[in-house]
């Protein structure tokens, strides 16, 4: 079977190519991944030692926005809010300053304990609603 | 843009059933409509494309003024939030998916009504159970639809930022079958991408004293959560992601695009533009003779209220403590009784796609019936 291709840049509908991703590895998947997909990773002790993955020391002054195609040249932290169409948002008194706080959990190697839980979902039973939008 | 009345397919509950859309019906009416279906052309299709990718790049202008001007206040998000906002924002942590509610008749300029950017749902339906409706209806038509493919490159871009071995868990509340769906399919893409992922109920989630753990005690590194940050922010456990242990989809930056507070912001930084309304913080003559009142943190439609004249309709609910912004009315386009919506889809930053809702009142909510698409492409190819 041909493996899914990369969608061409900009394509909106790429009929052939979702035939193909979707005709057989697509929505059969759906409700029939194992549950236990990934048990027992959590013995490896390096994983208690990873910080956030995504981060990758100080921030840094050229970032792009997130969102911003890949490969796009991007200035410097901050140039996102300039508009090239003659309108939007006007710097204000900006604190520019970033953080260079490091996350913690990154060196630390204490073993770790029985967690707590139920710390999350309390507004789901309040809200009267789906936590969906 | 036309709506059509339509023959359902021959056994079309099986059909959905198969593909794991069980809930065709919602609380006791029709949820996924294939009696009907909406027609566009090529060049509306155009529009609504140009339209999302406008309005995205808007909406991240929009969130560097608010962590450049640290507008914490204004967004209702509390202070202790805004370095890790500002960190995430920096440091570029991917994002997946978002929703633009927009009100478009075929004719004028797409208006921005909100944008879902951290929980938007019935994705699956229009990735997957309106392309299927499309090989079985209309074969020979097309639809704007590339949200599967994308899913899957943006998730694969996502494996290319992790270390080996990573696991992405995914938490959402199993009793939602829309949230159960919208995140098992997130899973499914995350698998076809060459990603490992795991599933755990909102409530599941554990904190161990250093970090965010699932039932079996494993870290959580990378969280897809089906679960607002306004509510993440002042529960018991939101304080720990400050700590910055885990990585989560949406990332926190999504917190300012998925308030309403986001609609004066941006009427405020692009007055006048073409795709958005007249929007503000409290009532303003600029709204015109009708506007609609929305809570700043709300969900589904609830607490929204349609005031003007010979117009009123309004929604309950227990949303609007931390207060309403107030937007100019753009009437849905009504089709034999129908209000249309437009959801335009944003995967990675870019327009992958439309789902269209309707309803017979004014105000979309949560069981809006969802209804397929098509689209003729143009005939000069």
């Amino acid at each position: 079977m041909p493996s899914p291709s990369t969608p061409p840049p900009n394509a909106r509908m790429s009929r052939s190519v979702k035939l193909v991703v979707m005709g057989v590895a697509g929505a059969a998947l759906l409700y029939s991944c194992a549950p236990g997909v990934g048990a027992g990773l959590g013995a490896l002790p390096y994983l208690w030692f990873f910080s956030n993955p995504f981060y990758r020391g100080a921030p840094t002054a050229t970032a792009c926005p997130p969102g911003t195609p890949p490969g796009t040249a991007c200035g410097p932290t901050g140039s996102s809010s300039s508009s090239s169409s003659g309108s939007g948002f006007r710097s204000g008194s900006s604190s520019s300053s970033t953080t260079t706080t490091s996350p913690s959990g990154d060196s630390s190697h204490a073993t770790p304990g029985t967690s707590q839980r139920g710390g999350f979902g309390s507004s789901a039973s309040s809200s009267g609603s789906s936590s969906s939008s | 843009m036309r709506r059509e009345t339509i023959t359902p397919r021959p056994g079309w509950q099986q059909k959905l059933e198969q593909i794991g859309l069980d809930f065709y019906v919602l609380d006791g009416k029709t949820y996924w409509n294939e009696q009907a279906c909406y027609a566009f052309t090529s060049d509306q299709i155009d529009e609504l494309e140009a339209t999302t990718e406008e309005l995205h790049g808007l909406c991240l202008k929009a969130v560097e003024y608010v962590v450049s001007n640290r507008l914490w206040e204004r967004m209702r998000i509390p202070p202790a939030w805004a370095d890790y906002i500002e960190r995430v924002w920096r440091r570029t942590d991917p994002t997946l998916v978002g929703r633009f509610d927009l009100a478009y008749d075929g004719k004028s300029p797409p208006k921005l009504l909100e944008y879902n950017a951290d929980t938007p749902t019935a994705l699956y339906e229009a990735a997957v159970v309106q392309w299927y409706w499309l090989k079985d209806a209309k074969p020979e038509a097309d639809q704007f639809n590339s949200i599967h493919e994308r899913l899957i490159e943006a998730w694969r871009g996502i494996l290319r930022r992790l270390p080996p071995e990573a696991l992405v868990h995914f938490a959402r509340f199993a009793d939602h079958p829309e949230d159960l769906a919208t995140s098992e399919y997130l899973r499914d893409t995350a698998l076809q991408a060459g990603l490992a992922g795991k599933p755990l109920g909102v409530a599941e989630i554990g904190w161990n004293g250093r970090r965010f753990t699932d039932p079996d005690e494993m870290p959580i590194q990378v969280l897809s959560k089906l679960y607002p940050w306004e509510w993440m922010v002042r529960e018991e456990f939101g304080v720990h992601v400050l700590t910055d242990t885990t990585a989560f989809l949406e990332p926190a930056w999504k917190m300012i695009l998925s308030n309403k507070m986001l609609l004066p912001l941006l009427w405020e930084g692009f007055p006048n533009h073409r795709n958005l309304l007249p929007a503000f913080d409290s009532e303003h003559p600029d709204l015109g003779r009708a506007f609609v009142k929305k809570p700043i943190f709300g969900r589904e439609g609830h607490n929204v209220t349609v005031v003007g004249p010979g117009v009123f309709d309004t929604a309950g609910g227990d949303y609007g403590t931390e207060g309403f912004v107030w937007q100019a009315y753009q009437p849905l386009p009504v089709f034999d009784g129908n209000h249309a919506l437009v959801g335009s889809w944003v995967i990675e930053g870019k327009p992958a796609g439309i789902g269209m809702r309707e309803d017979e009142r004014r105000i979309t909510h949560n069981n809006s019936r969802f209804v397929p698409h098509y689209f003729e492409p143009a005939s000069d190819g």
